[in-house]
């Protein structure tokens, strides 16, 4: 997928200016009800929480074994296991599968990591008729556009725009005014006949189990079922991280995923192994399982390790001020939200991603809310402690930290500056006691006003105070 | 070909390499014990009435299942006629070669078929391998694609489920289902499909299934 990580500044001002996305935003409060509703009914969450972080801390320091555990296993259970270093290694291989089966039409489930590759465009350009067949990554390809979310891809599209894109696509003729149930009816109807058609399904994983081979989906319109359960082949593509011991590992952390992400239970909680018999309306004969890296061994072991604990229940995104603020597409890659700021400089580069870090107030919540328990904030603060060591600063910034430790490093000096200043911005203030306006500043004044010191130091109110 | 063997064989070897080294002074992290799993699904389930069978049922009803109950699985096709009695010459798909397929279809007046139809108003009539008394979940589990087509595909998919076949957790079900070896696919499904992918508004059904009712069988179908 192509980035914009680097205009995250730009990304940004057009979302807030955005006022169809702004008035889509809002549902985000909705989802943290759902999140608070999930969760709190739950009896032992806690519990559940520290076993969940327990399993994936086990699977990620077992990775390798685990891995090749599971390519033996699914291989004996008629799967087939593929292995890609990169991007461009996962694409081959989907198109390597297309190409032997002499396939035309792909139907694809929601999934992250083919978003991450490139897959759907990769297909089309080889001349593959691709249709998504999640409804809201649906709307997205007739949009053209990437998804906001992980969990509600199409959050931002409101009901009047995918009116416009069904009858647009589908030559139905609207009026506008459509209802959700009018539309999914309509767009479930154009999915349906497409699968029924699809030579190949493509999936994501929500885990892979090692012990059985098994695929793990949680899903809940049907369609992931659909692509596994019509076309001819099925192939699934899954990041390495999300191999676990056992089905009583996947068990614990479908309910862990499901109430984080804001529901008791997923409709389908899918465990596939292999690639089953053809029954009396088709269904696969052939099951391809592609494993991709694209960098998640290099993080393995580090500073960033943790992360690979993502379970992708979007809860860090839904409690985000940021997010709620500019919606997904701004963050100019596949993950948004709090897990995007950190697995994005790690899977692309900091360099063209070093912005995505400093959007966020570290307020904290994001690692209060996440049901393995990443310390987010703290991952957020070492990119940003990367990035001041690894890359060239800005001119402006350098200045005022070099004029900072000029002034710090000499108390006398530093206190009568301070004592200077506080008294200076306290007389501009006018008793009002904030600054709507000030030189150098007009970053943080455009938006908001900046509170004025009371007049003296907070030293010297002290030493006063006795 | 060679050339492209030599670069898979290599992927995997440079993958399995890299990751196994850089996570090798993480290796004592221990599983969580089988007294912690206990422990944990123990908390989980504290809050459950006894009666399993009524948890069931109330959870599946809440998930937008409707249910019924009967005292024998005889009963089933007259129960399913009276489903379908509304509808426009309706075919109700019977994919299991099991129990379900040698019930008197034809005396309750019920037309089958092996392969399913998406007629709004033709019905499916599968039987389910369990239930989960924590969610109201019904455990599809086949060695076939017709079972879940005929669950995806129909407007209606009726299930049958013996009340002995109700667990307490997705554990327990997965422990019963696996004593019968485990099948390619082995579906959890929690009522109908749904979506909230259309201006967040939660729609019920998606793409399949579109309605679901669930007949337990209060006789031992062992």
């Amino acid at each position: 997928m192509k980035s914009t990580t680097e205009s995250f500044g730009k990304n940004a001002r057009d979302a807030l200016a955005d006022r169809r996305l702004q008035r889509s935003l809002p549902v985000i409060h909705e989802f943290r009800r759902d999140h608070e509703r999930a969760t709190g009914a739950l009896p032992g969450y806690a519990e559940l929480k520290r076993i969940g972080r327990q399993i994936r801390e086990h699977s990620l320091a077992n990775v390798a074994t685990l891995l090749t555990e599971f390519e033996q296993t699914a291989e004996a259970a008629g799967a087939r296991v593929h292995w890609a270093a990169d991007a461009e290694e996962a694409r081959r291989h989907v198109l390597d599968i297309c190409a032997a089966r002499d396939a035309r039409r792909v139907v694809k489930a929601k999934s992250m990591v083919t978003e991450e590759v490139g897959l759907r465009a990769a297909l089309q350009e080889a001349g593959y008729r691709v249709w998504e067949t999640d409804i809201g990554e649906y709307v997205l390809q007739l949009a053209d556009e990437p998804p906001g979310h992980v969990v509600a891809p199409a959050l931002h599209k409101g009901l009047d725009e995918i009116d416009e894109l069904f009858a647009t696509a589908h030559g139905t003729a609207s009026e506008g005014g459509r209802s959700a149930e009018q539309l999914v009816e309509e767009g479930s109807g154009v999915l349906r006949e497409q699968h029924a058609a699809a030579d190949v399904g493509i999936t994501g994983a929500n885990f892979l189990v090692a012990e059985t081979g098994s695929v793990v989906l949680l899903t809940n319109e049907g369609n992931a079922d659909l692509a596994t359960s019509l076309p001819r082949c099925h192939i699934v593509v899954a990041t390495l991280e999300k191999v676990v011991r056992g089905l009583e590992d996947a068990s614990l952390l479908w309910r862990l995923l499901s109430r984080a992400a804001g529901q008791e239970v997923t409709t389908f909680t899918s465990v596939l192994t292999g690639p089953g018999e053809r029954g009396e309306s088709g269904g696969p004969e052939a099951m391809h399982i592609v494993l991709v890296d694209n960098g998640r061994s290099d993080l393995l072991g580090g500073e960033f390790h943790d992360a690979l604990r993502c379970v992708r229940c979007g809860a860090c995104m839904d409690h985000c001020p940021i997010y709620e603020s500019i919606g997904g597409q701004a963050y100019g890659w596949v993950y948004p939200g709090p897990i995007g700021a950190v697995v994005t400089p790690g899977l692309t580069n900091l360099e063209e991603s070093a912005d995505l870090p400093q959007a966020s107030t570290l307020c904290g919540v994001c690692e209060e809310v996440c049901p393995v328990d990443i310390p987010l904030p703290s991952m957020l603060q070492k990119w940003r402690r990367r990035a001041v060591e690894e890359l060239p600063q800005p001119a402006r910034s350098t200045w005022a930290l070099a004029l900072w430790r000029y002034f710090a490093s000499r108390p006398k000096l530093y206190r009568l500056a301070t004592s200077v200043v506080a008294r200076l911005l306290y007389l501009l203030s006018f008793g009002r006691g904030t600054l709507r306006r000030l030189p150098l500043l007009s970053g943080w004044t455009a938006s908001r006003d900046l509170p004025a010191p009371e007049g003296q130091t907070f030293q010297r109110a002290w030493r006063r105070r006795g | 070909m060679a050339a492209a063997r030599l670069k898979v064989a290599s992927s995997r070897d440079t993958i399995l390499r890299n990751a196994q080294a850089r996570v090798a002074h993480l290796r004592g992290q221990a599983s969580p014990s089988q007294e912690e799993r206990r422990a944990v699904l123990s908390a989980l389930t504290s809050g459950l009435p006894s009666d399993r069978t009524a948890h069931f049922v109330e959870r599946a009803r809440a998930s937008d299942a409707a249910v019924s109950r009967l005292s024998s699985v005889s009963e089933v096709p007259a129960a399913l006629a009276d489903l379908i009695s509304g509808a426009a010459e309706p075919t109700v798909c019977v994919p299991d070669a099991g129990a379900l397929r040698d019930l008197p279809w034809a005396e309750a007046g019920v037309r089958t078929a092996r392969a399913p139809s998406s007629r709004h108003d033709d019905a499916s009539a599968i039987e389910a391998a369990a239930g989960v008394a924590e969610s109201g979940s019904l455990v599809i589990s086949a060695a076939s694609h017709d079972t879940p087509q005929a669950m995806l595909l129909s407007g209606q998919t009726v299930v049958v489920l013996f009340e002995s076949a109700i667990a307490t957790t997705f554990e327990d079900a997965l422990r019963a289902v696996r004593s019968r070896g485990l099948r390619s696919r082995v579906v959890f499904l929690t009522g109908p499909s749904r979506t909230g992918d259309i201006a967040s508004r939660l729609v019920i059904p998606a793409q399949g299934p579109r309605r679901i009712h669930i007949l337990v069988v209060e006789e031992d179908g062992s």
